[in-house]
């Protein structure tokens, strides 16, 4: 390990961010430089902190520790009532998402250097951007909630900003009805709503154990049997999933997402594939493991709450995996395809670490599940920055993400075919690509543990994947290329090395990701033998491969894709069906198509019920308190008073100062008077 | 023999007086400032010194961070003085402040 490494990965970028406006008075490319120079460190130093992972223990200052490791800054802010710490831990989960943010972050920044070449408020960009990746370098690798929460905190900001750094952008540029600063306050709006649960429930189980540090949350359970005692446990642990399910956009907060394409491409990738909407997964991930241990020791008084908890993870998961896959059949837009097809891949994530929640009783169950969701998560960070970085070539290209501009580019733009072909198919699950392997478990235990509904629903949901994926393929890739009048159609190439580099390097790893697990698998073994008590076998890459391809599992893998493609194989690709004309014969394909187009019409009621809502309030608000009552009363009762008083006024300053003195005469004689 | 506190003491009585002095008798905007800022010191004094009778050796942290609290204040103190007299001087052209009087009633 680098010494000092969890510390260096969130601070670099930090400070860095805010010395972007000095270092842009000395040179813009020293700036540019910089920007990238600190992710870069954060990046190495997260994987400088692998070896120590893996071996199991972690030398600081030459004493060594066990992982999961606390690097406690001692006495920060010492308070009566327990102090606030700020400490970072060193365990599997942590460091394994450090260096998902850093390298991905890294492959993201490396691609803005040609993407936002010649943008005006660059500064701003990356400024926001190494504040960005700080935050949530900061957010995994917390040792308490309240830092997390810090952490938590900062990336919503960072995304804000982010989502509505086009603040000046014309009404045509526009995705979707509504401005990029609107865009950017509805996410941060809507995650607010999640983030008040979190808190709430942060503050309820420091109240009930004395401390926020996970590693004391998780070693003495007290405050668990407490709480079941009181009732209380499932309503706080729902709580808590509120902060994930603003911050993953998960239904009934999922609606913030899609109009989150406001901003710059590759924040959109950054948001999706590394930060941000990661976070949320992450403290289900955080979580879920202390509710293990809490279970392993109290069983039967926490088991209830527990249940209903993972039922509501596993179910809101499954139901957002659908209920995005279902939009992204008919979006318009090629980035909001890839917001949808995220909403639905988190879904899959979150179900499945709710599914190891609820078979909490069989420890290796129980860890097949959550790495199963850890591996899903990895996989997703990588072809999902591939996919956005892809779409990103393909606008700077055509300059619109409308799928109607697009069409045809297959033989203007050979090489982002090739990496945003491989994107897609690993989101399809297609083998040998990473996305096929990690869905695969999910399928797997899904169907092992005769989950039904479940499988049913996140298969149904796999179909749907398939389909939109090759729909969005064909709808870039094939038919003719229209508008050629425009003379736009000479610009189209595939972009310089700087993008092309991070697309190449990111499709070789959706490739061979994969064939990777069984490592992923082994990173987090160590840790559930010691920290869990979990006896697990270790998994080879034979073994896995083996078990992979030989299970019943991998017909319906299979059967999904062959479903899934064929439709949009036959529309979009070849062009044997035309979409409009299906439209217009079947008026119920057409209802269908109008209730997927207006979001199942969760948007339209949102806006209905709570802006309107607002709006209407404020207007009673304006009409009746403001202007005719109480307003105007306290408006002439203190011009009334200042009529009185503005004779004390004489606008002379030393007859003021006169007053002052006085004043200050009568404080002594006080003083002398009662001997203070 | 005087103490270290008492010292202290006095130094920040004299300071305040030396601002008060400043603040009254002065007609130039700018100097009126210059003397809240000395007061300002004075007062940043008096708040260690006085926390000296109490816990001797300047254990306390608490007038310290206030101390520093209110160092930081009077520097953004001192900012939008030197704003408003900026714009004061650009508005009417001096800084005399008896002929800046239009507040009276």
């Amino acid at each position: 390990m680098i010494p000092y490494a969890p510390w260096i990965v969130w601070t670099v970028p930090i400070i860095i961010a805010f010395i972007h406006p000095l270092l842009e008075k000395i040179s813009g490319k020293l700036r540019d430089f910089m920007a990238i120079f600190a992710v870069f460190i954060s990046a190495v130093s997260a994987a400088s902190m692998i070896p120590d992972v893996i071996k199991g223990s972690v030398v600081i200052n030459g004493v060594e520790y066990h992982i999961p490791y606390d690097w406690k800054l001692e006495g920060w802010l010492p308070l009566p009532t327990g102090s606030i710490e700020v400490g970072m831990l060193i365990d599997p989960l942590s460091v394994f998402m450090a260096n998902i943010v850093g390298w991905i972050g890294l492959l993201i920044m490396i691609y803005s250097i040609e993407y936002m070449h010649g943008d005006e408020s660059i500064t701003r960009y990356w400024m926001l951007m190494n504040l960005f990746i700080g935050f949530m370098q900061l957010l995994v690798l917390a040792d308490n909630f309240l830092i997390m929460f810090f952490g938590w905190e900062g990336v919503g900001f960072a995304s804000y900003a982010l989502i509505g750094y086009y603040y000046k952008d014309e009404k045509k540029y526009w995705i979707g009805p509504y401005s990029p600063t609107h865009a950017g306050m509805k996410a941060f709006i809507m995650t607010r709503i999640g983030d008040v649960g979190l808190l709430v429930s942060i503050v309820v189980i420091y109240i009930y154990s004395g401390t926020t540090n996970f590693l004391a949350l998780s070693s003495n359970f007290g405050w668990m049997g407490n709480l079941a005692r009181d009732g209380l446990l499932a309503i706080t642990l729902l709580l808590l999933f509120l902060g994930p399910v603003g911050k993953s956009a998960q239904f009934p907060l999922h609606e913030w997402l899609p109009e989150a394409m406001a901003g710059p491409t590759t924040v959109s990738a950054l948001i999706h594939a590394a930060t941000m909407v990661k976070a949320g997964v992450y403290l289900v991930a955080r979580v879920t493991p202390i509710l293990y241990l809490g279970y392993a020791s109290l069983g039967e008084l926490i088991y209830p709450s527990l249940n209903t908890f993972f039922i509501t993870v596993a179910w809101i998961g499954g139901f957002t995996a659908f209920l995005a896959a279902s939009m992204g059949m008919v979006s318009d837009q090629i980035k909001k395809v890839l917001a949808y097809s995220t909403v639905s891949q988190l879904g899959y994530m979150i179900s499945i670490i709710g599914v190891a929640g609820l078979l909490i009783e069989s420890e290796k169950l129980f860890f097949e599940g959550y790495i199963a969701g850890i591996s899903h998560l990895y996989s997703h960070a990588v072809f999902k920055a591939l996919l956005f970085l892809s779409a990103g070539a393909v606008g700077h290209a055509i300059g619109s993400y409308m799928l109607r501009d697009a069409g045809g580019l297959k033989k203007y733009l050979p090489r982002t075919y090739l990496v945003m072909f491989i994107g897609l198919a690993a989101l399809s699950g297609i083998p040998p690509l990473n996305g096929f392997f990690s869905k695969d478990g999910i399928l797997h235990l899904l169907y092992a543990e005769h989950m039904w509904p479940l499988f049913i629903l996140l298969s149904l949901t796999a179909i749907l994947t398939v389909f939109y994926s090759f729909r969005l393929l064909g709808l870039i890739f094939y038919g003719e290329r229209e508008n050629l009048e425009h003379g736009h159609d000479t610009h189209l190439h595939d972009p310089g090395p700087f993008m092309m580099i991070p697309l190449l390097i990111l499709a070789g790893a959706s490739v061979v990701g994969g064939f990777l697990l069984p490592n992923l698998h082994g990173f987090f073994e160590f840790w559930a033998v010691e920290g869990l008590g979990i006896h697990i076998e270790k998994i080879t890459l034979q073994s896995f491969l083996t078990s992979t391809f030989t299970s019943p599992i991998l017909l319906v893998s299979l059967g999904i894709i062959i479903v899934g493609i064929y439709p949009a194989y036959s529309i979009y690709i070849r062009g044997a069906l035309s979409a409009e004309e299906l439209l217009e014969k079947y008026s119920v394909l057409r209802g269908i198509w109008r209730f997927l187009f207006e979001r199942w019409y969760i948007n339209a009621i949102y806006y209905k019920v709570f802006v309107d809502g607002t709006r209407f309030f404020s207007e009673i608000l304006f009409k009746f308190i403001e202007c005719n009552g109480a307003g105007q009363k306290i408006k002439s009762f203190y011009s009334s008073l200042a009529e009185e008083f503005r004779y004390i006024q004489t606008g002379y300053y030393r007859i003021n100062m006169i007053y002052v003195l006085l004043g200050l005469l009568m404080i002594i004689i006080l003083a002398l008077i009662l001997g203070v | 023999m005087i103490e270290a506190n008492q010292m202290l003491i006095l130094t920040a009585f004299i300071l305040i007086i030396i601002g008060l002095y400043i603040v009254i008798t002065k007609r130039n905007l700018l100097r009126i400032l210059v003397g809240v800022e000395i007061i300002a010191t004075g007062v940043n004094i008096n708040f260690i010194a006085l926390s000296l009778l109490k816990h001797p050796g300047l254990l306390d942290p608490l007038p310290h961070v206030l101390a520093i609290t209110s160092i930081l204040l009077d520097g953004a103190l001192v900012g939008v003085g030197l704003a408003i007299t900026l714009i004061v001087y650009r508005k009417y052209g001096t800084l005399d402040i008896d002929t800046l009087r239009r507040l009276r009633w």
